[in-house]
């Protein structure tokens, strides 16, 4: 389990293993993004021997390029996973009904990772 | 550290350009910092949605206010000086106008310019080719982070951004962006 409180300028993270899901969402500008998603990695450790499937929900106001670099250093461990630990695998992108600027960069990368996207707007 | 020796010409021009256009209006001058950047990117919000701006207009600016003034912040720490501006307000053609301007240094300035003259001639999908690329290398140094966030401000203009250099004194150089986001 891994839960870090969401700031005003980083996300709630909420990685719940009994439930096999990972919540991502909110502000990600962090001074130190490296740094900030590090926990992340070291829980994805943990989780990997004893789960066979994962569920990602993302929804990001924005973010900054460091943060969707770390973003998407965690979404392709999570794909490498898939090919042994996880035999269940989805990422659930969703953005504001009508902000077609977020569902643009989650579908940029969708396109770096082999990896099951879902796109959900929802209400503001 | 050195502090506002151009920034006032610099000012005074954009206040030329901003005339009667104090209502959306924000400026900030001087040292920039994470939390100056957090609420410059509220205040934009609440005042793009004040004017009925279309969301993903919004998000655009947050964007690339956000890459702008790390931009700027960056280019300040490494040179120790303060002379740097950030600012948002609309044109008459109801267009979001982010601008931003600080000092670099010569070396720094002959990297950015080949960088920037080289983005402006790629077209979309060049950019966005490269976006993918520049994000998919796994170590990047601190100068290539900062050539991923120019990346990212060409990206998220379809390719209009304007950027100009000027000498400030022998040594340094004054470097202008000016992003234009359509809102119609």
């Amino acid at each position: 389990m891994l839960l870090l409180n969401k700031t005003s300028k980083t996300p709630l993270i909420n990685f719940d293993f009994n439930e096999k899901k990972l919540t991502i969402v909110g502000i990600c500008v962090p001074e130190n993004a490296k740094e900030f998603f590090s926990p992340l990695f070291t829980a994805l450790d943990n989780f990997k021997n004893n789960y066979s499937a994962i569920y990602i929900e993302i929804q990001l106001d924005y973010f900054n390029t460091s943060s969707s670099k770390e973003l998407l250093n965690f979404l392709i461990e999570v794909s490498k996973l898939r090919k042994h630990q996880f035999k269940d695998v989805k990422v659930e992108w969703k953005y504001l009904t009508d902000d077609d600027e977020m569902l643009e960069a989650g579908q940029i990368l969708e396109e770096m990772v082999d990896l099951p996207f879902g796109f959900s707007a929802i209400d503001n | 550290m050195k502090s506002y020796q151009y920034i006032h010409q610099e000012l005074a021009h954009l206040k030329r350009e901003t005339e009667n256009r104090s209502p959306e209006l924000v400026l900030i001058c001087g040292e920039m910092n994470f939390s100056v950047m957090s609420n410059a990117i509220d205040i934009i919000s609440e005042k793009l949605k004040k004017l009925a701006i279309k969301q993903a207009k919004i998000t655009k600016a947050k964007l690339l206010t956000t890459e702008l003034i790390q931009n700027v912040f960056k280019h300040g720490q490494k040179n120790n000086i303060n002379d740097s501006y950030f600012a948002m307000y609309i044109d008459d053609e109801s267009n979001i106008i982010l601008h931003s301007g600080n000092v670099t240094d010569t070396n720094t300035f002959n990297r950015l310019s080949k960088a920037l003259d080289s983005y402006s001639k790629k077209s979309e999908q060049e950019i966005k080719d490269l976006y993918i690329k520049s994000l998919r290398e796994n170590e990047l140094k601190e100068n290539d982070n900062a050539g991923l966030g120019l990346i990212t401000m060409f990206l998220r203009t379809d390719n209009s951004v304007k950027y100009s250099f000027s000498p400030a004194n022998d040594n340094d150089i004054y470097y202008r962006i000016e992003i234009k986001i359509t809102t119609n």
